[in-house]
């Protein structure tokens, strides 16, 4: 049994953006003889758009209509059905996500682009995407030595580390290579507000419609590489390097990982410049010159990538989408399921620990809306009849006030269970009440999840994970 | 002069008697001395089964490899020459019945012997059944006891409760001491059930000798095709669940009833 579904990324970056659409193919892996096991098998880009810089109406505001005819256009030329799109993901990176309309922009798109298309803003995905979509091959490999990739795009650069394949840990910088922009006669015309402090601070001459050269620029790039180096643990950080963190910075870690590079400027890692040194009109070239030239090369371990400037977009389009276990529990209405907030317990804690964090945080979601659903997410279980029908009765326990309100209960499970505790809360609940119970995907409190519908003859659900924090 | 060679001691417990080696989780353990990477060697290990990085001495494997290896073996033989134990079939209150082997000599050198059961026997099962049922879960211990006192504890409860979810009762369970696969035609043609699920030790390896596998048949007869059955195997705490397995197997009658077939038939028709 083979199955292929289509899937969309879109990513609105602070300078570009850009559109993929890929084709996953599902398939059983298990023999006849066992139980079935579906796993996406490939995953192949089926189109890829121009990258198109980001329409916008004013320095504040994101041209909406712009980039829905975008969206249109590319489809037509793709030659794509938007109703067959399974699922895909917008993400809105960068600079761009801080604009004003950028909510209205992401959801409005949603729509354009397909009605399983779900729509994220926000840097630690970013950088988890970036570096997924960087290279997959890479990135899952197990062993020894963790790998950070650094995605540097116009307006910040997004590190994920990775280790075994697991994005473990993100962090977001404002550092990218259209922080300055200068016009053809090299006269600077924009300077982001931040690199503005930084030329105040080190006494740097220059200024929004000066000219400049490579030279000039030069002691500024150095700084910013800087912060850069400071990032992946190459110095110790000085103290202005916080400044630049747009969320946070990366846990200390020990081992020296492998670096990888993506975005824009990974295209620009090289030693010399060309005569012009702002063919784009912006410091890219200068930056990349000057992380060629840094600590990140001279003392780390760097491998190529396969994609760089649409590592983000491809990451969204092809990665983001998971497929649960193939023995699980739903019922067809209940789905799809847009954008629920994971409640997440361990298996080998306390009960009267597990029902006080689980009744909090459910307190906490829905404190503005009593219609608010969650996914309950459940680590560690132990694979028992008993284990399993306890976890069931306490289910069903903690999300009273859910059921109350006959909301789907909506259950995620890290190990091979699914079914049997499907079963086990449809023999507590009352006929026809409705379920979604499946399993194979991890994921923590504050994680956000988009359930599709049914695919490989109702076996498995499509799931994407939205993390926004890491532990 | 005789150097003798550096040896680590075998783990004792607290009374100074060695600690049964296979209690010792082998994918933890690296016996390749000076590897480049031990990390990335014991990930390597940690994806697959095989017997990796045992490490050698000269040509030859390690005193502690082969031990272990032979440790493996004598407990998949084991496995086929013990009992179930007649306390866990009364706990789990089965109705003991045998194939007409008598012996296990007899069940391993006369397989057409251990798929048969006497009229006597089929007697005793349908005196505990007063209407005929629509499945027939029963228990055969095949060629590992080990298998099945690992597992069915977990998986009968699960395919009884996914049955009772569409109003289908499971009755007594008989279990069939050396039993082979084909012991439930009869059991199904003397209880007329529509169908029958044998749960049944696999022959044991050496990776485990806990698996488990279970068969399935609509309306099975006696010298039907093989085809005809619908296997679930590999059910083990290291493979799939048995809860899970039985949940799962709950789903595969339901529909075995619903298409009226299994086996190849089953698969054609979905």
């Amino acid at each position: 049994m083979t199955e292929t579904l289509q899937t969309v990324g879109i990513d609105i970056g602070t300078s570009t953006t850009s559109l993929i659409l890929a084709e996953l193919t599902i398939t059983n892996t298990a023999n006849t003889f066992t139980l079935p096991h579906i796993a996406i098998s490939q995953k192949r880009l089926i189109y890829r758009s121009p990258v198109v810089f980001t329409p916008l109406l004013s320095a504040s505001t994101i041209d909406e209509h712009g980039i829905q005819e975008f969206v249109t256009a590319q489809y037509e030329k793709a030659g794509v059905d938007k109703r067959h799109l399974k699922m895909g993901a917008v993400i809105m990176t960068g600079e761009t996500a801080r604009k004003n309309n950028a909510d209205r922009v992401v959801h409005a798109l949603s729509d354009a682009a397909g009605d399983f298309v779900c729509a994220t803003v926000g840097p630690s995905l970013e950088s988890v995407l970036a570096g997924k979509g960087a290279d997959q091959a890479l990135l899952q490999r197990a062993g020894s030595n963790d790998v950070i990739n650094l995605d540097i795009g116009g307006g910040t650069s997004n590190l994920a580390r990775f280790h075994d394949g697991q994005c473990v840990d993100t962090a977001c910088f404002d550092i990218g290579g259209r922080l300055i922009r200068v016009d053809t006669a090299h006269h600077v015309t924009y300077i982001a507000p931040k690199i503005k402090n930084l030329i105040e601070e080190t006494q740097l001459n220059i200024r929004e419609g000066g000219q400049v050269t490579a030279e000039t620029l030069r002691p500024l790039i150095r700084k910013m590489v800087t912060v850069l180096e400071a990032s992946v643990g190459a110095i110790k950080a000085p103290r202005w390097v916080n400044d630049f963190v747009t969320d946070h910075a990366l846990q200390p870690f020990h081992k020296r990982p492998l670096l990888t590079f993506s975005g824009g400027v990974a295209d620009c890692l090289n030693d010399t410049l060309p005569d012009d040194a702002f063919p784009y009109g912006d410091i890219g070239l200068l930056l990349g010159q000057g992380i060629k030239q840094s600590r990140l090369f001279a003392d780390f371990r760097v491998v190529p990538t396969t994609e760089t400037i649409q590592a983000t977009v491809v990451g969204a389009g092809s990665q983001s989408m998971m497929v649960s276990g193939s023995t699980i529990t739903y019922d067809y209405e209940a789905l799809p399921i847009k954008n629920v907030p994971v409640i997440a317990v361990e298996g080998n804690w306390q009960w009267e620990h597990c029902t006080a964090v689980a009744t909090q945080q459910l307190r906490m979601l829905q404190e503005s809306d009593t219609q608010q659903n969650v996914c309950w997410a459940l680590n560690g279980i132990t694979p028992s009849f008993e284990a399993v029908g306890n976890w069931c009765e306490w289910l069903i326990t903690v999300a009273r006030p859910l059921i109350d309100r006959r909301l789907p209960l909506i259950v995620m499970i890290k190990e091979n269970v699914a079914q049997v505790m499907g079963n086990g809360l449809r023999s507590r609940l009352p006929r026809g009440y409705p379920i979604v119970c499946f399993d194979n995907v991890p994921a923590i409190t504050g994680d956000y999840v988009d359930i599709g519908e049914p695919v490989a003859s109702g076996r498995t659900l499509p799931v994407v994970v939205k993390t926004l924090v890491f532990q | 002069m005789l150097i003798p060679p550096k040896i680590k001691p075998i783990p004792v417990d607290k009374t100074g008697a060695l600690i049964d080696i296979r209690a010792i989780d082998q994918h933890e353990i690296l016996g390749v001395q000076h590897p480049v990477s031990a990390d990335d060697y014991i990930a390597l290990k940690h994806s697959t089964t095989a017997r990796l990085g045992l490490g050698r001495v000269g040509t030859r494997y390690t005193t502690r490899s082969v031990l272990r290896l032979r440790a493996d073996h004598a407990a998949a033989k084991d496995s086929v020459w013990s009992d179930v134990a007649p306390e866990f079939i009364t706990k789990m209150a089965f109705i003991p019945i045998q194939s007409t082997c008598t012996t296990e000599t007899e069940y391993l050198t006369r397989p057409d012997h251990g798929r048969a059961i006497a009229a006597s026997a089929l007697d005793k099962v349908k005196r505990a059944y007063l209407k005929q049922p629509r499945v027939l879960i029963a228990v055969g211990d095949g060629l590992s006891s080990t298998a099945i006192e690992a597992n069915v504890a977990e998986a009968i409860p699960a395919i009884k409760q996914g049955l009772a979810l569409v109003n289908i009762d499971v009755g007594p369970v008989p279990f069939i001491r050396f039993a082979r696969v084909a012991t439930e035609d009869y059991l199904g043609e003397a209880l007329k059930a529509d169908v029958v699920c044998l749960l049944i030790g696999e022959r044991p390896g050496l990776v485990t000798a806990k698996s488990m596998s279970a068969y399935i048949a609509y309306r099975p007869k006696v010298g039907m095709p093989e085809s005809r059955r619908t296997v679930i195997s590999n059910i083990h705490p290291g493979g799939v669940p048995a809860v899970e397995a039985g949940a799962y197997i709950s789903e595969v009658i339901q529909n075995m009833l619903t298409q009226k077939a299994s086996g190849l038939e089953l698969v054609s028709k979905s």
